[in-house]
This record gives C-alpha cells, structure tokens and sequence, in this order.
C-alpha cells in the first residue's frame, strides 16, 4: 500500500457528500392543489426518503473508499480470487513428495500422516498451509516461497506429542547366535503410551508385542536368532490413541558363519581380543607369521619386512604398519595425529562417521594399493593391496581402540575382507555406493530398477533413493545386497515454526493484494447504490 | 374546432373576445339550435319527421287536422343565471393553463351565450367567502361588466364552497339558476348540504367540476415536495409510490360528490382543463335539453 497515494486520493470521498448536499437543495417543489390525498402517506416514506439518501450517501462513499484501496492496493491477511488450488502440503521427505503441478503449486502427499490432517482439511478453506511444520522439511517451499505470495498461515493443531521410529541398532548376527536389535523411539509424549509393534521379517509377521511406553522411554528391543544369510527386517509401531506417522522403520542384516580370526602380535592383544567376542569368533594370538590359519588374520604393530610377507599370504588380513621405512608400501614419517575424514568407500556406515572425531597418531603413509578412507591431511588412512587391509597406525595402542566407535569399526574392517552379501542401512536421498561389482542393479521397494552410475573401474553410484524401505541389489541372476532407507531421524522431530520464520517464508504477515477484493466489493457497492436508487 | 381548444384561445388576451368566438365556433358546428326548448314561446308549427321527439307533438292540432306538427317555439328572457366561479388558490393549478383561468373563460362563453338568448346573467366570485357579487341582468351591455370583473380577479384564499352558498343563498330571492366553478376541494357533505339548501328554494344548480389533467393522474415522477396552495404546508412524498394511493382516494372523493349530486339531481359535469370549450358547453347544453 502507498499512503502517499491513499491520502491523494482520500480527499474524493468529498464527491458523493457534495452530490448528497446538491441533491437536498435540487428537491423539487411542486404546488398543488391539495394535499387531502397524500397527507397520510407522509411518515412512512420521509423515513424511507431519508434512509434512503443516507444509504445512497454510505453506498457512495464505501464505493469510492474501495476504488481508492483497490487502487493503492491495500493487502489483506486472506487470499482472495487467488486460485482455488493454493492448499499448499509439506512436501517435506516425512510428509513423502509426491508431486508438483507448477500451474497450481499443488503438492500431493501421500504419506500415512497426511490423513490425520484431513479433518482439519475438510473444516477449513483452500489457501491454508498444511505441514508437520518441521524446520528442516521447509526447505522446498523456501524455495518455491515466491509461486506462493500472501499465502494465509493456519498452524494446524499438532498432536501433543509424536511417536516415531528414528534408528536401529543391530549387534552383530552370526550363524546359530542370539543377537540383540535395538530400535530408537523418538518419544515425545508426557504420558505413558499403549503401543502395539509388530516386526516383520523378510516380509511376514515374526514377532509382535503390545508395550505400554513409559515416558521418555525410548528403546524397543528384539533378540533374534536367525538362519545364515541376508535378511529383511521392518518394525511397524502403532500408537493405538496417537498420531501415527514416521512410525516405520526398515533394517537389513546379514548373518554370518563362525569365523576364525588369528591375531599377530607381539605383546598380547587384550583389547583386540576383548573386541572380538568368543562368541562370534573363534580368536587365537600367534607370534610369527607362519602360525596364521584360519579364515582370517589381524597383525597388530608389525615392522617392514613381516608386512611385506604377510602381503604375500592368501589368508586375508587386516595389516597394522609400525613406523615402516621407505618399501614398496609405505614411507616412514615424523609422528603425525590427525582424524579421518568422512570421504569413506569402505563403508557408509553412520557408525564410522565417528572416527572423524578421534585423534588417531601415525608414522608412515601407505604409498600402495587403493585407499578406502584418508586423514584430514591427504595421507591415506585405510588402504587396500589384494586381500589385504592395510592401516598405518596400531589398533592396540591408540585412543580409537578405547572408543565406542572402535569395535563397529573393527567388525566393518573385517566384513569388508569376508565375502558376505552386500548389506547396509542408510537414510532417505543418500547416495549408494557398490564396489566390486559388474554392473549391478537396484530394485526399489516399488519394483523400479535403476542402474548404477560407474565412478570408476571398481564403484557404481546409485542416486535414486527418494523411497523408504528396503532396496534389492542384482547382479542379474541374483540378489547380492540389501539396503535400507529410512527417513532422516530429524525429520519425526515435530517442532513448529516461530511466527519469525514464517514471515521470512511468507512474507509479512501472509497478506495479499487486495485490488481484486477491494474491486469487487466496489461493484457490489455500486449495484446497491443503483438498486437502492431505484427502489421506491 | 382547433381554435377552441384552451391553450391555443389562452393567447386571446381578452376575454371579451375568448368567449365570442367560442360560442360562434360552437354555434356554427351546431346543426340545430340547442336552446330552442328552454325559453317555451310559441312561434310556429311543423311537420313531423321520424326521428322528432313524440313529446313535441301538438296532439290537438293532431285531433283536428289527422297530421303530425311540432310546436316551434321562439327564445325569450326569462332566466335568471348566476355563474358561481372559485377563485381560492388551488384554482391557480394547472399544466398549460390554470383551472382558474379555464373556469373563468368558460363562464364568460356560457355568459356570452345566455345573453345572446335574452337571459339575465350574474356572477359571484369566492373563495371561503363571497368576494365579488353582480346581480343578473339581461342587457348585452352587461357581458362588459362581467367579463371585466372576472378578468380583474386572480385566484387567492382558501376554499370554502359551503361557506360561499350560505352567504349567496339569502341574496337570491328569485328562482334562479346557479352555475358552479369549482375544484371542489372540501368535504362534500357540506357543499351537498348547503346545495340542498339551493335546491329546496327551487333554484336550479349545475356544477361544473374542474380539474386538471396532472391533478387527476398524479402524473409526477421523481420525489418531490408537494406544497398546498392554499395553506402553504409542505409535504415530501414520491409520487411512483403514492400515485395508485392518490387515484384511489381522488376517485372516491369524486365518486361521493357525484352521488350526492345524482341523489338532489343537481347536474355534474367533470371538465378537464385539457378540454375544449365548445366540448364542455355542448355537454352541458345537450345534458340541458335531455332533462328539458
């Protein structure tokens, strides 16, 4: 709205007072006869004659008002002839995306919370922003604020609290063992909950428990054991009085046989073998390189030249470099400490995402083979010749070994030397990475196969993981691999936008112009005007 | 006839001459003589004609000769005519001319006319009280003298016809004939009463009711303020809304002067100012020779 303009244009509102004014005086006075005959007719019409010519005079003015605020455009806080289509949905990943008609901006959700809003829908007027008003899910409206001008804002009645499925945890399953699941709960509620869950594995009901959630409680566990192989697992939670979104959580995993792990060392490995449960493993300390059988061997803290024959060895191994001098495999270096960096291909594993905050200390760089993940600085930090794994750092005396991090570490380090099924859980949107394999493919949970796009000779890259659930990788004759993708654990998080917030998406206040509205009701005045001269 | 239709003779200035030509127009279109039964002196006799009224036949002529013959008779003084004109304000009212100023010019004609056939002619002007008052003469010299007073007068006052007979009736003594100009704008029950006063002294009474076009449609169109003429009030009223009101009560107050005047057998004549003369006089004459 310009003032400058309103107060310019103020002043015609004068015009219909003076047409009143002239009016009254060009009343015509007319002699007759007699008034015998009209005389009784008197009262009933001057109150109609002067409600009339006040009504004339309030159509006016309001007429003029109109025209001047529909010409300096006034906003008004509501949409009006905008076009109906201008419900606006979340199109955030929680509320799933669907769809975007850009004529209309008409996002279509589909996911199982959209439902809980329709209540709310039906009630309510197109021109309403429907949303589980959670921050990080903005950002494709922030994007398309400007198709949006002067949307009107409802915030819808959020339920008090929410219950969803933000994480798994899985320890690690071998052939003929119980291992322990456990799935996080995002719980918000300030009331204890009945829940019923229901696990599925690889697609049937397995397991299925009604739990009354205590508040605050945020665990549900399972112990399974289960046959060799790859697996498909889902956890369904239903809050029987709640608001049930984001209340699906998919897991793979992957069940191995016994392995026999040799450890080379020089002093005793206590914390590798502390790391490596009995069992899962069948874990034995030798202190020469001749005594390693087995499937698989780690040598901890070894010098140059047991290194370069172990490189020769055919049982696959995890090889930690001491200090080496200039080989054909690593150079030796001052005392360095540096994190790793999260440019991993050895595994996506969130769990590794970790080490980049521990100190790790080295002394030599591995000049040989593929690197699979680096330190901050360049130098490579995991690196691979053959079947072998080498490391330029000792598992045994450094800080990694003493966090969390370090047994999930230890347990991808050697997956990834077994030959087991490609097996991983990511979040919605991540890329998927493969090695190793010739040209596969995936299937999404909707049956769409998608091609990998090769990085180099070794890696293909997937980016069409826009879907929750579990996604199969063929290598054309049979499934080799299973991932799933789940919803970004922020994303259940429901928390409403400041008003601040919404002004910046909306600007402010969520007005709109008001030509159109101030214009239409300037016609409805003039047709009152008219009809109400003609009235008699 | 054009020439006498109301507005065209308006621009005659005077009324002298007005009502000259009116009855010469009107008495040249006559094709008989329409006063011939008034003023009975025998002049000659005959032959009847189908068609002659059976009434005129001379049955003792009939008894001796076996022949129809009518009886001619010859005009000769021996009425005595009042022309009772209103002049209060509301006769000022007219579109194209005043029912004043018709009134007037119709009484001048029917002066005019009555003295040509030797009757004695007076005049009285009023409003609510007799403002003017000329005893009957027969002389043509005193068409003069009427015509002048009428010219003289303007409308002014208010009405009060009642009022005007009560004050006329004991100056008449002889039994007369009493021609009324009026809008009428009063109660009829006490004009009635006071002309049935008239009426029970033997005199004859004829009233012409005047009114004017617009008066009798309401035919205005926007809102206005209606001012009385006589008592100044003023009134807001739009007359869309009111005219079918206005007829309707207009309608009945005529409707309730024309009884009362049928039941006394006073003859009435509504005459619309848009009307010409020589239709008001023949409807009147006419209306004269049936009852005669």
């Amino acid at each position: 709205m310009s003032f400058p303009a309103f107060f310019l244009l103020f002043p015609l509102i004068i015009i219909p007072i003076i047409i009143h004014l002239l009016s009254r005086k060009k009343l015509k006075k007319i002699d007759f006869p007699s008034l015998l005959f009209i005389i009784k007719n008197e009262i009933r019409f001057i109150r109609w004659f002067q409600l009339k010519r006040l009504l004339l005079l309030i159509t006016r003015i309001s007429l003029l008002i109109f025209l001047i605020l529909a010409v300096v455009n006034l906003k008004v806080p509501f949409s009006f002839f905008n076009p109906a289509k201008t419900l606006i949905l979340d199109n955030s990943p929680s509320m799933e995306k669907i769809e975007i008609n850009d004529k209309n901006a008409f996002i279509v959700p589909m996911h199982s919370g959209i439902p809980q809003f329709f209540s709310y829908l039906k009630k309510h007027s197109p021109g309403i922003l429907i949303t589980d008003a959670q921050k990080n899910g903005f950002t494709e409206i922030l994007k398309e604020r400007e198709k949006f001008p002067g949307i009107r804002i409802k915030k819808t009645a959020f339920p008090q609290g929410n219950l969803a499925i933000v994480g798994a945890e899985s320890g690690p399953a071998y052939q003929g063992k119980k291992f322990n699941i456990n799935f996080n709960i995002l719980n918000k509620y300030k009331e204890k909950r009945k829940t019923r869950s229901t696990l599925k594995l690889d697609g049937k009901v397995f397991m299925e428990k009604n739990r009354i959630l205590k508040v605050g409680e945020s665990d549900l566990s399972f112990n399974l054991s289960l046959p060799r192989g790859l697996h498909q697992l889902s956890l369904e939670l239903e809050d029987k009085k709640g608001f049930n979104f984001d209340n699906k959580y998919y897991l793979t995993v992957n069940v191995r046989a016994k392995q026999n792990i040799y450890i080379l060392s020089d002093d005793y490995p206590e914390r590798l073998i502390a790391a490596l449960p009995p069992s899962y493993y069948e874990v034995k300390w030798v202190r020469g390189t001749s005594e390693i059988k087995g499937n698989l061997f780690i040598a901890n803290n070894v010098d140059k030249k047991s290194g370069l024959s172990l490189l020769k060895n055919p049982i696959s191994g995890i090889i930690c470099l001491r200090g080496a001098e200039n080989t054909s495999i690593s150079n030796k270096i001052p005392d360095r400490i540096s994190t790793v960096v999260e440019k991993s291909s050895l595994n996506n594993s969130s769990d590794l995402k970790a080490l980049s905050q521990i100190p790790i200390s080295y002394n030599c760089i591995i000049t040989d083979g593929k690197t699979l993940m680096y330190f901050e600085n360049g130098n490579p930090f995991v690196s691979k010749i053959k079947n072998h794994l080498i490391l330029p750092t000792s598992l045994e005396e450094n800080d990694l070994s003493l966090h969390p991090v370090f047994i999930p570490f230890l347990f991808n380090l050697i997956n990834s030397l077994s030959e087991e099924p490609f097996c991983s859980n990511i979040l919605l949107d991540e890329p998927i990475v493969i090695t190793n394999f010739l040209k596969p493919t995936i299937i999404s949970p909707k049956g769409n196969e998608y091609a990998g796009d090769p990085v180099n000779a070794d890696n293909y890259i997937f980016k069409e993981t826009k879907e929750c659930g579990i996604y199969k990788i063929t290598d054309g004759n049979k499934i080799i691999g299973l991932i799933a993708i789940n919803n970004h654990p922020s994303e259940s998080k429901l928390e409403s936008l400041s008003d601040e917030e919404l002004r910046y998406i909306f600007g402010r206040s969520g007005l709109t112009n008001g030509a159109s509205f101030f214009l239409t009701l300037a016609l409805l005045c003039f047709i009152l005007s008219i009809f109400i001269e003609r009235r008699t | 006839m054009e020439l006498l239709k109301p507005e065209i003779l308006e621009k005659i200035s005077t009324l002298n001459l007005r009502a000259k030509i009116i009855v010469k127009g009107f008495l040249t279109g006559l094709h008989e003589s329409p006063y011939h039964g008034f003023s009975p002196e025998f002049k000659q006799h005959r032959p009847y004609y189908p068609g002659d009224p059976i009434s005129k036949i001379n049955w003792k002529l009939y008894a001796r000769t076996e022949r129809f013959y009518l009886k001619k008779y010859q005009a000769e003084t021996n009425l005595s005519a009042f022309l009772i004109l209103d002049k209060s304000n509301s006769m000022k009212f007219g579109e194209k001319i005043s029912k004043f100023h018709y009134a007037r010019t119709l009484a001048a004609a029917l002066a005019y006319l009555l003295l040509r056939q030797n009757d004695s002619v007076g005049l009285v002007l009023f409003d609510s009280k007799i403002e003017s008052f000329i005893p009957t003469r027969s002389r043509m010299k005193h068409l003069n003298y009427l015509l002048g007073t009428l010219s003289k007068n303007e409308p002014s006052g208010k009405t009060s016809i009642s009022n005007a007979i009560f004050e006329l009736i004991p100056l008449i003594k002889k039994r007369s004939l009493f021609i009324l100009f009026s809008d009428l704008l009063e109660d009829p029950k006490k004009v009635i009463k006071n002309i049935n006063i008239m009426k029970a002294k033997k005199h004859e009474v004829i009233v012409f009711h005047i009114l004017d076009r617009k008066e009798l449609n309401f035919s205005f169109h926007n809102e206005a303020l209606f001012r009385d003429m006589e008592d100044s009030k003023t009134i807001l009223a739009d007359p869309k809304n009111l005219r079918s009101l206005y007829k309707n009560k207009l309608n009945q107050f005529i409707s309730r002067y024309k009884m009362g005047f049928a039941r006394k057998r006073v003859d009435y004549f509504q005459i619309i100012t848009d009307t010409p003369y020589d239709k008001a006089l023949r409807e009147y004459l006419e209306k004269r020779k049936r009852l005669s």
